[in-house]
C-alpha cells in the first residue's frame, strides 16, 4: 500500500486480500514531490487541522510566556545588587544569568510571531513588553529582533535575503567559531549583513527604525559595562551581563540557528529546516529540534511542536519528509 | 549624529580596552588577592593588557 494511501482519507482505505486497496488511484503514487495534486490537498488539510489545534491550545496558555518573562526579568535585573552584595557567588549568577539570556530568547520569539497578542487587541502590550524585557539580557531591541526574523521566515538559507545567513557553516566547530567572528567588531561582523538585508531588502521605516534602535541600545549597554567597571563593579557585571550575554548569542546563533537549518540549502517550504536532534540535548536546545513545525506554522508556540509533530509526523512522512530523527 | 556615532563605534573596541577590560582585570587581581608585577599598581597592569588589546581589536576588527 502507499503511504500516501495509509494516510490520505485515513478511514476509508480497506484492503482485501484478492483485489487490493479498495478506492487506490489506477497507478501507483511516489512519496514526496511525486504526489497527487489532491492527495498534496488532503495532507495539507489534515496538516492544518493539526495545526489549529495547537495554535488554539497554544492561545490559551500564551500567559505563561508574559509570566515566565517577567519572572526570568525580574531574577536576572536582581542579579545586580544581589552580586555586588554578596548574596549570590558570582558563578552562579553566571549560570543563572546564561539561562534566563538564553532562554529569553525563545520568549521574545514568540512575541516577534505575536503569538501573545496580535496588535489591535488588548493582548497586544503584553505581547511587546514580553518581547522587549526578554531581549534586554541579549542586549538588542525588540524591533531588530522582529524584522529580522519575520524576513528570516520569508527567505530561509537565501545567501542574499536571509539575515541568519551568515551562521551557515559545515560543522558544529566551523559554526562555534562563526558565531564568534560574527560578533566582531569589523569586516566580519553579520550586523553589516545585517544592515545590508534591512536597507535594501525589507527597506521598510520600521527596519530603519530597528537598526538606529539597535545602535543607541547597543551604545547605551556599552557605556553601562564600562560605567559599572569603573565603579568597582566590573566582575559583578560580567558575570551578570557581559559572559553571559555572549554565551547566550553564541548559543542562540549556534543552536537555535545553525544546527536548525544545516546545511542551509533547502529554500522549499518542507526542506528550509528539518527534524533533528540538537548537539544539546532537547532542554538546552528549548525544544527546538522541531523545528520544521513552527516554519510551517510559526502560530504554535515552540514549546507545542513537539506535540504537534508527533501529531503531524505522518502527514509529514507522507510528503517524503525525512522525520528519522524523532 | 550618524556619522558620529560610527567614529564612535570605531573606537569603541578601544575604549572598551581601557573602560571595561582594564579594570576588570584589576578587581580580579584583587578578588583573588593577586599582586601586579614590577612593584605596579593592579590598574597600571590592567590598563597594560586592555589598552594594547583595545587597540589591537579596533585596528584589526577582531578581539583574537
Amino acid at each position: 500500500m502507499t503511504e500516501q494511501l495509509r494516510l490520505g482519507p485515513v478511514a476509508a482505505v480497506e484492503t482485501t486480500p484478492d483485489i487490493g486497496v479498495r478506492g487506490a488511484p489506477a497507478f501507483p503514487l511516489g512519496r514526496g514531490s511525486g504526489l497527487d495534486r489532491h492527495v498534496l490537498l488532503d495532507l495539507q488539510r489534515q496538516e492544518r487541522a493539526i495545526a489549529r489545534k495547537y495554535y488554539e491550545i497554544g492561545q490559551m496558555i500564551r500567559w505563561k510566556y508574559v509570566v515566565a518573562t517577567l519572572a526570568g526579568f525580574g531574577v536576572w535585573a536582581s542579579l545586580f545588587p544581589l552580586t555586588m552584595l554578596d548574596v549570590v557567588p558570582l558563578w552562579a549568577a553566571l549560570v543563572v544569568s546564561y539561562l534566563i539570556t538564553t532562554a529569553g530568547y525563545i520568549t521574545a520569539h514568540e512575541a516577534m510571531h505575536s503569538t501573545i497578542g496580535r496588535k489591535g487587541t488588548k493582548a497586544w502590550f503584553w505581547n511587546e513588553l514580553t518581547g522587549q524585557l526578554s531581549m534586554i539580557p541579549l542586549m538588542f531591541p525588540f524591533s531588530i529582533a522582529r524584522v529580522t526574523h519575520l524576513q528570516h521566515h520569508r527567505f530561509p538559507n537565501d545567501p542574499v535575503r536571509d539575515p541568519d545567513y551568515p551562521d551557515s557553516a559545515p560543522n558544529l566547530r566551523a559554526a562555534l567559531w562563526k558565531a564568534w567572528l560574527n560578533r566582531q567588531p569589523g569586516k566580519t561582523a553579520q550586523a553589516h549583513h545585517i544592515k545590508r538585508v534591512l536597507l535594501e531588502e525589507v527597506a521598510t521605516p520600521e527596519a530603519k527604525a530597528a537598526l538606529k534602535q539597535t545602535a543607541l541600545i547597543q551604545l547605551a549597554g556599552t557605556l553601562f559595562f564600562i560605567g559599572m567597571a569603573l565603579a568597582g563593579y566590573a566582575m559583578e557585571v560580567a558575570m551578570v551581563w557581559w559572559l553571559p550575554r555572549w554565551l547566550g548569542l553564541i548559543h542562540t546563533h549556534v543552536f537555535f540557528s545553525w544546527e536548525t537549518h544545516y546545511p542551509h540549502e533547502g529554500r522549499g517550504r518542507y526542506d528550509n529546516t528539518r527534524i533533528f536532534r540538537s548537539s544539546v540535548g532537547s532542554f538546552l536546545s528549548m525544544w527546538i529540534e522541531f523545528h520544521l513545525i513552527h516554519h510551517l506554522y510559526p502560530n504554535i508556540p515552540m514549546h507545542l511542536t513537539k506535540q504537534a509533530y508527533f501529531e503531524m509526523k505522518p502527514v509529514l512522512e507522507a510528503r517524503g519528509v525525512d522525520c528519522s530523527a524523532h | 549624529m550618524e556619522l558620529a556615532l560610527k567614529k564612535l563605534f570605531y573606537v569603541m573596541p578601544f575604549l572598551f580596552g581601557i573602560g571595561f577590560i582594564a579594570p576588570l582585570i584589576a578587581q580580579t587581581m584583587a578578588y583573588w588577592d593577586i599582586a601586579a608585577p614590577l612593584g605596579m599598581s593592579r590598574i597600571a597592569f590592567g590598563l597594560m593588557i586592555g589598552a594594547p588589546w583595545g587597540l589591537y581589536a579596533m585596528l584589526r576588527g577582531r578581539w583574537i
